[in-house]
C-alpha cells in the first residue's frame, strides 16, 4: 500500500482528520470520523450519586457477610487451639487487666461491680479500636482487588468493621455473663442492647472510613493509630469510674470523647446503676455526624485508591 | 444491535452497519501522580511544604474514540504509550483529568498479573472476585466449577495465589473477569503470559462474547493475537492515537515503522 507508506513518513502528530476512503479506511491522527455524542451512555466506575452508591454497596452485601467469617477463621488458622482463641483472647486480656488494675493498683475502689464494669469497658473499647485499625488497612491491604475490579470501595472498611464486630460478640457475651453472675438481673433496658450495638457499629464504620482514606494517602497513619488509641484508652474511663478521679465539672470534658460516651451507655444498659442520658445523646450525635462525614470523606478521593 | 457473526479476521468494518455505541471518549486526558521510590528526608519535606516526591504522568493526551457494540478493538503501541491508562479510564479505575469517557455498561477490566489476594487460594479468589463484582454467594458457588474448569489449574486451585506463575494467575484472572459475561471486556496483555492452549481457549471465549454483541478492547504486544481477535486497531503513541483503522492495515504500517 504505497499511499499508507507515504502517510507514515510524515512528521508526528498527524493532522489528517477524516477517515479517507482512498487509504483503505485508515484514519490518521487523533480525530477520526466521530459519532454524535450519545446521551444514553453513562460514566464508568463509581462517579454516581450517594443513593446509587449505597444501592451498589447493598448489591454486594454477600461480600460484607461472607468475607468476615472466613477472615476470622483464617486469623487463628496456624494455632494449635484454633477458633478457641476467639474466646480465650478476650478472657486472657480481661484477666490481665483485672489483675493489674483491679487488684494490684486498686482502681476498683469506689466502683461496685468492678469486674462487670471492667469487662464492658474493655470489650467495647477494643471493638472501636480494632475496627478502626483493621479499617485503616482495608484499602492498602486489598490493592490487588481494588486495582482489578470496579466496585464501591467503601465495602472494604465496612467489611473490616463487620469482622471486628464478629470478634466482639464473644466479649460481649462474656460481659453479659459476668454482669449476671454479679447479680445484675435483666431489666427492660437490656432490650435496648441490640440497638446500642448497632449504633456503636455504625459509629465505628465512620471511623474506619476516615482511617482507610488517611492510611492510603499516608501509610504513617497506621503507625500512629495505636498511640492515639492508647491515649483515648485512658480518656475513656475503661479502667476507672471517671467521677471518682476528677471533679464533676472536669467530667464534662470527657463527654466529648465518643468512646467514653459509648462505654457509659453500655454500662447504663447492662449494669443499671447510673442513668447516662447526656452520654447517650452525645454518642448519638457523634454517630449521626461521623458516619455520613466518613462516607463523604472516603468517597472524595475514591478514584485514587486504585493507584 | 447487530451481532457480528463474521470471523473477526475479516476486513469488514463494524462501522459499516448502523450499530450502537458501546464506548465513547471525547478529548480524554489522564494524569496521575506517582511517588518516587525511596524515603524522602523529613528535612526536604519541610522545605518543599510537605510534598512528597510526586511525579506527574500525563499518560493519555486527548483521545477521541468511538467503539461500537460487538466491535473488537486492538490497542497497540510502545511501552508507556498510554495503553493501560486508556483502559483504566474506560473501566473507571482511573479518572479522566479532562474530557469524558462514557460507556454502555460497566466494563470488566482484565489486567496483567491481576491477583486479588496473594495469600488466599485460587478458589477463594474466585469467590472474593465474584462477590466484589456483585454476584450473590450462591451464584458464585454455582459458577465456580465452570470457572475452575476453564482456568484448568488442577490442584493448584487450592494453593495460595502467591505460589502461582504469571501464566497461572492470568488464567485465573481471565476466568474471573469473564465470570459475568461482561458486555464490555478490556484485556490488558493478560493473554500473552498464558500458554498456547490457554490462548486458544481465551480467543474462543472472546469470539463467543463477540457473538453476543460483546465489545472487546485488547491491549497486546503480540500482533498475531491482535490480528486473530480484532477487526479494528488503534495505534497509540505518547498518549495520542497515531492511527486508527482495520487491523491488517494498521499492523502493516506499525510493523513497517518498527524496522
Amino acid at each position: 500500500m504505497p499511499m499508507l507508506r507515504r502517510f507514515c513518513g510524515r512528521v508526528y502528530p498527524m493532522q489528517v482528520s477524516a477517515r479517507d476512503p482512498d487509504n483503505g479506511g485508515v484514519s490518521l491522527g487523533a480525530h477520526p470520523e466521530l459519532a454524535a455524542v450519545d446521551d444514553s451512555l453513562v460514566a464508568p466506575g463509581l462517579q454516581v450519586g450517594v443513593g446509587e452508591y449505597l444501592s451498589q454497596m447493598w448489591a454486594r452485601r454477600d461480600y460484607m457477610r461472607h468475607v468476615p467469617s472466613t477472615t476470622l477463621r483464617s486469623r487463628y488458622m496456624n494455632t494449635a487451639l484454633g477458633n478457641l482463641w476467639q474466646l480465650l483472647n478476650p478472657l486472657i486480656s480481661l484477666g490481665t487487666y483485672f489483675l493489674i488494675f483491679g487488684l494490684v493498683l486498686g482502681t476498683r475502689t469506689g466502683v461496685d461491680d468492678f469486674l462487670p464494669f471492667l469487662t464492658i469497658g474493655i470489650f467495647v473499647y477494643s471493638f472501636t479500636q480494632r475496627a478502626t485499625i483493621t479499617g485503616s488497612r482495608s484499602i492498602t491491604r486489598n490493592k490487588g482487588l481494588v486495582r482489578s475490579l470496579v466496585f464501591p470501595r467503601a465495602i472494604l472498611p465496612v467489611t473490616s468493621v463487620v469482622t471486628e464486630w464478629l470478634a466482639f460478640l464473644p466479649g460481649l457475651a462474656l460481659a453479659i455473663l459476668v454482669s449476671l453472675a454479679w447479680g445484675n438481673y435483666p431489666t427492660l433496658l437490656w432490650l435496648a442492647l441490640p440497638l446500642v450495638v448497632l449504633l456503636h457499629m455504625i459509629l465505628n464504620i465512620g471511623f474506619a472510613l476516615v482511617a482507610a482514606r488517611l492510611n492510603d494517602a499516608y501509610r504513617d497513619f497506621e503507625q500512629i493509630l495505636p498511640f492515639v488509641f492508647r491515649m483515648v484508652f485512658y480518656g475513656s474511663g475503661v479502667l476507672f469510674a471517671v467521677e471518682n478521679v476528677v471533679s464533676e465539672s472536669t467530667r464534662r470534658f470527657f463527654l466529648i470523647n465518643p468512646l467514653y460516651d459509648v462505654i457509659e451507655v453500655y454500662r447504663w444498659v447492662l449494669l443499671d446503676n447510673t442513668a447516662r442520658p447526656a452520654e447517650a445523646v452525645v454518642a448519638l450525635a457523634w454517630t449521626a455526624v461521623m458516619t455520613p462525614f466518613g462516607l463523604w470523606f472516603f468517597r472524595r478521593v475514591e478514584p485514587t485508591y486504585a493507584h | 444491535m447487530t451481532a457480528n457473526t463474521e470471523e473477526p479476521s475479516t476486513e469488514t468494518a463494524a462501522t459499516e452497519s448502523p450499530t450502537e455505541l458501546a464506548i465513547q471518549c471525547r478529548d480524554l486526558h489522564v494524569r496521575y501522580q506517582v511517588f518516587a521510590e525511596g524515603a524522602t528526608s523529613v528535612g526536604r519535606r519541610f522545605r518543599t511544604g510537605g510534598a512528597r516526591n510526586a511525579i506527574e504522568v500525563h499518560a493519555v493526551r486527548g483521545i477521541h474514540l468511538d467503539v461500537q457494540a460487538g466491535e473488537s478493538l486492538g490497542v497497540i503501541g510502545n511501552n508507556g504509550s498510554g495503553k493501560s491508562s486508556l483502559l483504566g479510564a474506560i473501566a473507571g479505575t482511573l479518572t479522566a483529568s479532562q474530557g469524558t469517557v462514557r460507556v454502555r455498561s460497566q466494563p470488566s477490566l482484565l489486567g496483567v498479573g491481576a491477583a486479588l489476594n496473594r495469600q488466599l487460594s485460587g478458589s477463594r479468589n474466585i469467590l472474593l472476585g465474584g462477590l466484589a463484582l456483585g454476584l450473590s454467594h450462591d451464584e458464585v458457588l454455582e459458577r465456580q466449577p465452570a470457572i475452575e474448569a476453564f482456568a484448568d489449574l488442577g490442584d493448584a486451585i487450592e494453593r495460595p495465589l502467591g505460589t502461582y506463575s504469571k501464566g497461572m494467575r492470568a488464567r485465573l484472572a481471565f476466568s474471573i473477569a469473564t465470570l459475568q459475561n461482561p458486555d464490555i471486556l478490556l484485556i490488558d496483555e493478560a493473554l500473552a503470559v498464558g500458554d498456547r492452549e490457554f490462548r486458544r481457549k481465551s480467543l474462543k471465549r472472546i469470539r463467543e462474547l463477540q457473538r453476543t454483541a460483546g465489545t472487546i478492547l485488547l491491549v497486546s504486544h503480540n500482533l498475531t493475537e491482535v490480528q486473530q481477535a480484532c477487526t479494528r486497531t488503534i495505534w497509540l503513541d505518547r498518549g495520542q492515537i497515531k492511527m486508527d483503522g482495520p487491523t491488517n492495515d494498521v499492523l502493516e504500517i506499525y510493523q513497517a515503522e518498527d524496522w
